[in-house]
């Protein structure tokens, strides 16, 4: 940095008249940025003047900013440092991008060119294309992708059969939907397909109450990142679906909808144009139609949490109890607070969070424990040489998965060693 | 920074009724034992603050609803002594006082001290005609209630350290043999008063921002990235500002000059030579050319003490007895004492 004239320093420590200084508020709103324009230039000109309070404005930024620079700061490794390899990393997304889009115009076209009599309509997800052409194009679309089902040849359509058609779930914008559906394809030979072929002459089309049983995964409306408290994330920020743990092979039944045209008996000219219409809509239902054994839910979760942790988009959640007693959690660095709920009846004190580990404490003795960063929750019940804990519970710490304590407003103290399952009287 | 009185504040707040009603709601205050009526008469004291004596009620409005109403029921509750309130505030900012603390004191004990000797304030030990003074009651919810216990003990370390710097105890100053010494005076004539008097021209044209960055980076010796998080923009917006100020700086003042009925080179050696670089501070040069523990304080200043002494029989020379003197400085031209 060119340095300036001694003078220029001289003079500005000499000429600096240093007013009333502003209070703790206003220092407050202007680290924060939410003073107006001209708050903002008062406070910013006694700033110049006053190395005082210049003092105390750094002092007071939130370490938050300074821990993710930190964090920011290994991203630029050294091998981003040079000029030449980050173009070529842009080039590189770029014929990713480019190759993307080619594959799913093939694809359309493929789709186009199925000849009459052998065209199918596929419940599955086929491939790649499939996947990136639902939902959002997010990153988290192209990440997911990379978990990619084996290509499944689509199910015939039987001319005589009456058109089906399935109610497909809503396109997912989450995380976890997309992971969810690049799971599924595990089960992608076990996937029920269809064939149907343009009924006889006179035969309406199926009406929209006629229902088509389907191994679907469950959860038909996908939650987005736009509703966090919907979303039960994890500390890291991970998402998973709101999709509900079921049995295994459960299936569920799914509403068919009616379909926009009616067909009519297989004559050459009609039926192909009954084919086309019916190949514009399954290209539409291919998008986001799935099939799953609903016994994949679980690995659906997993995988999502463990996919999000992987990316690690959101920031890490903070915990808090509301001024009702209510346990709280923050995805947005503390700016917006959602209620989570734990137990009815029950006015929480102290919260503590590690990870995805999370207790909550409130009165009557009254404990609750997740793993899952609030997903679930699991009363435990401490108790010490047969006496349980009924104190009002007002603070707890615990320093790793295993080691805990909790203090009660009676002044009582109880420590664990094993993540909570015995508990020692201090 | 108003501090002007809602002198009509009746009509404008009986015009916020409605909003008032959702601003109470909103702040949870009857959870935290804070009554309808204390929340609006903390709302119009904190709007009678910061806004204009007249100002329209659909200011009022947009302004109480820019506050951080929940925080400021909660802190205000907690003013009152409300038990309800202090034992959320306990819940939610005890460990995060400390933890605040230890950021600015980066020191396990001073950060307990400091968190310790706040907490108190917060609570209100000290009672005025029966009544408990806590800070709280001076949070208005303009930021959160986080950033303002960080501004407060950041405020209160900083007190701490210049109460601490003017209480300078004489046996740590034998012992260690460091000079515990005040700020050296400025010394009272500048090289020429056409510098000074064009510098500080060139310095009230800039803008404010401009002046904070001067100030924060050349006297306060701040790194780029303190600065960027004070004023929320990147590193290298900092760096490449500072770097135009620096170039345009010096131009400017030779322009100012000029202007004065300097000549070019006139200019560029009086701002290029600066008196007080000739005076070398010998103390410190001494003592760093000294291995540690050789010498004590005392006897550096003896050493010095002889020296000036010497120098006091020629009349004209500088302190700076082994520098060079510029050409044209010797006899003092341009210089005066």
């Amino acid at each position: 940095m060119e340095q300036i004239p001694k003078i220029v320093g001289q003079r500005l420590r000499a000429t600096a008249t240093v007013g009333p200084h502003p209070d703790a508020g206003l220092l407050t709103a202007f680290v924060e940025k939410s003073l107006s324009g001209h708050e903002r230039g008062q406070v910013l000109e006694h700033l110049a003047q006053c190395a005082g309070c210049r003092e105390v404005v750094s002092l007071s930024l939130p370490e938050t900013v300074a821990g993710q620079a930190v964090l920011l700061k290994p991203l630029r490794g050294w091998w981003l440092s040079w000029p030449a390899l980050r173009w070529v990393a842009v080039a590189a997304c770029i014929v990713v991008v480019g190759a993307l889009f080619t594959d799913r115009h093939l694809q359309h076209e493929k789709l186009a060119t199925l000849a009459p009599g052998n065209q199918t309509l596929s419940l599955a997800l086929k491939n790649d294309s499939d996947l990136k052409t639902s939902g959002a194009r997010s990153e988290n679309d192209r990440l997911a992708a990379k978990l990619e089902a084996p290509p499944v040849a689509p199910p015939k359509r039987d001319l005589n059969r009456p058109r089906e058609a399935v109610k497909a779930p809503s396109p997912a914008q989450s995380a976890g939907a997309i992971a969810a559906r690049a799971a599924a394809t595990e089960s992608m030979a076990n996937a029920k397909v269809y064939s149907y072929s343009a009924p006889a002459q006179g035969v309406q089309a199926p009406s929209a109450s006629q229902s088509v049983e389907v191994a679907t995964a469950p959860s038909p409306t996908m939650p987005t990142r736009s509703e966090p408290a919907k979303n039960h994330a994890s500390a890291d920020g991970s998402f998973s679906s709101n999709m509900e743990p079921r049995s295994t092979n459960e299936t569920v039944e799914v509403a068919a909808e009616a379909p926009a045209v009616e067909i009519a008996e297989a004559t050459p000219g009609k039926a192909k144009e009954a084919k086309k219409s019916l190949q514009k809509e399954s290209q539409a239902q291919m998008a986001s139609n799935m099939t799953a054994r609903s016994g994949a839910a679980d690995q659906l979760a997993v995988q999502a949490k463990n996919y999000s942790a992987m990316v690690g988009l959101a920031p890490p959640a903070r915990w808090t109890i509301s001024a009702g007693g209510a346990v709280e959690r923050s995805l947005d660095a503390g700016k917006t607070w959602q209620p989570v709920p734990v137990a009815d009846h029950v006015i929480f004190r102290a919260v503590s969070a590690l990870g995805t580990e999370v207790w909550a404490g409130g009165t009557g003795g009254a404990l609750y424990h997740s793993s899952d960063s609030g997903q679930t929750w699991v009363q435990v019940k401490p108790n010490a040489g047969g006496t349980p804990l009924t104190a009002d519970i007002i603070s707890l710490q615990f320093l790793d998965a295993q080691q805990g304590k909790l203090m009660t407003a009676d002044h009582q103290t109880w420590i664990t060693t094993d993540a909570g399952k015995s508990w020692q009287k201090q | 920074m108003s501090n002007g009185s809602l002198q009509s504040d009746g009509e404008a707040f009986s015009a916020l009724e409605t909003a008032l009603a959702e601003l109470f709601e909103r702040s949870r205050g009857g959870e935290v034992g804070l009554e309808r009526s204390e929340f609006v008469a903390i709302l119009r004291e904190i709007a009678g603050k910061y806004l204009a004596p007249n100002a329209p009620a659909s200011e009022v409005t947009l302004f109480c609803s820019s506050l951080r109403v929940e925080e400021l029921a909660l802190a205000r509750a907690c003013a009152l002594g409300r038990e309800r309130a202090w034992e959320v505030f306990l819940v939610r900012y005890r460990e995060k006082l400390y933890d605040i603390a230890i950021y600015i004191t980066k020191e396990s004990s001073a950060a307990r001290e400091l968190a310790d000797s706040l907490y108190a304030d917060l609570y209100g030990t000290a009672a005025r005609e029966g009544q408990r003074i806590s800070k709280l009651a001076s949070y208005t919810g303009r930021g959160s209630l986080e950033g303002w216990l960080r501004t407060v003990l950041a405020q209160e370390h900083v007190n701490r350290y210049r109460r601490g710097r003017r209480l300078v105890s004489l046996e740590e100053e034998s012992e260690e043999g460091v000079q515990y010494a005040a700020v050296d005076p400025e010394p009272p004539v500048a090289v020429d008063s056409r510098v000074e008097v064009a510098t500080d021209e060139v310095l009230g044209a800039l803008a404010t921002e401009d002046r904070f960055l001067l100030a924060a980076y050349y006297l306060d010796a701040r790194t780029l990235a303190e600065i960027a998080r004070m004023l929320g923009v990147h590193e290298s917006t900092i760096s490449r500002k500072l770097d135009r100020l620096a170039k345009s700086l010096r131009k400017q003042i030779l322009l100012a000059l000029g202007r004065k009925g300097m000549s070019r080179r006139q200019a560029e050696e009086a701002l290029q030579v600066d008196v007080r670089d000739l005076q070398v501070n010998l103390r410190r040069h001494l003592m760093q050319e000294m291995p540690p523990g050789a010498f004590s304080g005392k006897k550096v200043q003896e050493h010095i003490g002889e020296g000036s002494k010497e120098r006091n029989g020629a009349p004209g020379r500088l302190e700076g007895r082994d520098s060079p003197v510029p050409e044209g400085l010797s006899g003092g031209e341009g210089l005066r004492r």
